[in-house]
């Protein structure tokens, strides 16, 4: 009975140093996960969370080993099970290791980093994290999008901190009316009191085609990326703004008809009558 | 003439092109540098440490809205090298205004209207504020004059309409006349793909048919990859 005690007593001394393992190893591997995280290193953020992560990892994993040997467990055939339930785990798991090889693929060949402005499929956003299986995307609307790797691989994705410039493309219409080479000017005018529109490569404005209701005048500038939304929200203004004071109208859309018949139309200020057809 | 040494005792105003800089002290060793265009006014505090002194000087671009180390200059007219060709020639360069506190640079204002290009392809290029003959003629810029030399060494005539100016280490001074300098420029034409620009040092050479660079002194270099 007193045996039975004692055994007892040791089993429940070794559990608990079991979990303690575990768990300093887990408060180990979240500090060192802070620590470096927070450390100054010259290296991507997604390879410094990265690294972060897998140290983290590999610190619980050896205290989960640590407290498998404080409860006498045989690791030798553990491992030798773990070898086996690998195998079957790979073949179970291929999808997440594909998404794992593609989030190594995805921090090695740097399409993608951390802050980086991306448009992927509809989705529009900022880079945050690029972790070994899943990729998180902070959208314009403040939602928090996240993606598996694999899928990101095989996205098409325009990076747009990829480049120091963007050009811009605006469409006019002006009315039939309205003095072409006079809108372009003042067109051209707006551009160029624009700090932020490049000199090179140089504005240009041109007639695009006639649509129904307007002349449709294309307009292409360039601008350094980091004020592209501003630059482009004020120039609109400004254009609308100047072309109103030069009288050159921007019309609604129009349609004439032809009635094959006449059609009296009778104005209710006036007693006169008038056909039209 | 705007530059010079100022005592800064509680309020000091200079009429820039395009408004008004403010420098104020705000309280103890605090101060507050303003510019003033119409209606926008921006501001940034700093703090004066050693005396109050405030020195005005023409420095190269490195103000602006939008962060650059180069000055992109369209020739006023096309520079032709024949081979081996050597030539001097003047460049107006403009300048901003650097506003140093105890000796330390602490603002750079554009003084006038600010314009930038794209040399190069977007991914790949750089983007360096702009001048040609019409932003010196209407923009109400500052300009520094600047001695450059131009050496071919390509095996054929080559004609260059624009240099980039690499501004990091390039420096502006006050003649006894009153009058700005830029730092030298050199450029070396080697072929219309690889123009190196110099400022403030000599350039390389081809010697036995191996690219040598000689430094007098530390320079930026910039090379233009994207044609000249």
């Amino acid at each position: 009975m007193v045996s039975l005690f004692t055994l007892d007593l040791e089993l429940i001394a070794r559990i608990i140093a079991a979990i303690a393992a575990i768990v300093v190893a887990y408060l180990i591997g979240k500090l060192a996960e802070s620590q470096i995280r927070k450390a100054r290193i010259e290296a991507p953020p997604e390879i410094v969370y990265n690294i972060a992560r897998s140290i983290k990892l590999l610190i619980i994993v050896i205290g989960v080993f640590a407290a498998l040997s404080i409860l006498k467990v045989d690791l030798t055939g553990l491992l030798i099970a773990a070898g086996f339930a690998g195998i079957v785990v790979g073949l179970a798991a291929q999808q997440t290791l594909g998404q794992l090889f593609a989030g190594v693929a995805l921090i090695v060949e740097g399409r993608l980093r951390v802050g980086d402005s991306i448009r992927i499929g509809d989705d529009w956003g900022l880079v945050t994290s690029i972790g070994l299986l899943s990729t998180r995307i902070r959208l314009w609307s403040g939602e928090v999008l996240t993606i598996p790797n694999s899928d990101v691989m095989s996205s098409k994705i325009y990076n747009y901190s990829k480049s120091i410039a963007r050009r811009s493309n605006i469409t006019i219409g002006i009315s039939y009316d309205s003095n072409i080479s006079k809108a372009i000017d003042v067109i051209k005018r707006v551009l160029e009191d624009k700090e932020l529109v490049l000199a090179v490569p140089e504005p240009t404005v041109i007639v695009d085609s006639l649509g129904d209701s307007a002349v449709l005048l294309r307009i292409l500038f360039w601008v350094p990326t980091q004020g592209y939304w501003t630059v482009i929200r004020e120039i609109i203004r400004e254009i609308k703004e100047e072309l109103e004071k030069e009288g050159i109208e921007i019309p609604y859309p129009q349609r004439v008809l032809w009635l094959k018949t006449p059609v009296k139309i009778e104005s209710s200020d006036s007693s006169s009558n008038h056909e039209s057809g | 003439m705007l530059f010079g040494e100022y005592q800064l005792l509680d309020k000091l105003e200079f009429e820039i092109p395009g408004g008004m800089l403010v420098l104020e002290r705000t309280s103890g060793n605090n101060v507050r540098i303003s510019k003033i265009a119409g209606e926008l006014k921006s501001s940034k505090l700093t703090s004066l440490t050693h005396d109050s002194s405030v020195v005005l000087k023409a420095v190269p671009h490195l103000g602006g809205p939008v962060s650059s180390q180069c000055v992109y200059v369209v020739l006023p007219e096309p520079i032709v090298l024949p081979e081996g060709a050597r030539l001097q020639y003047e460049l107006k360069i403009p300048v901003d205004l650097g506003v140093f506190l105890g000796g330390v640079l602490v603002d750079v204002i554009p003084l006038g209207k600010v314009k930038y290009a794209l040399y190069g392809p977007s991914d790949l290029g750089d983007i360096c504020r702009y001048t040609d003959a019409r932003v010196l003629e209407s923009y109400g810029v500052h300009v520094a004059r600047a001695r450059v030399t131009l050496r071919s060494q390509s095996n054929n005539r080559m004609e260059i309409t624009k240099l980039i100016i690499p501004v990091k280490d390039a420096t502006v001074y006050l003649t006894e006349e009153n009058e700005l300098y830029f730092s030298d420029i050199d450029v070396n034409a080697l072929s219309p793909m690889h123009v190196e620009v110099r400022v403030g040092a000599e350039t390389s050479y081809i010697v036995l048919g191996r690219l040598i660079s000689l430094l007098k002194g530390s320079g930026a270099l910039y090379v233009m990859k994207h044609g000249v």
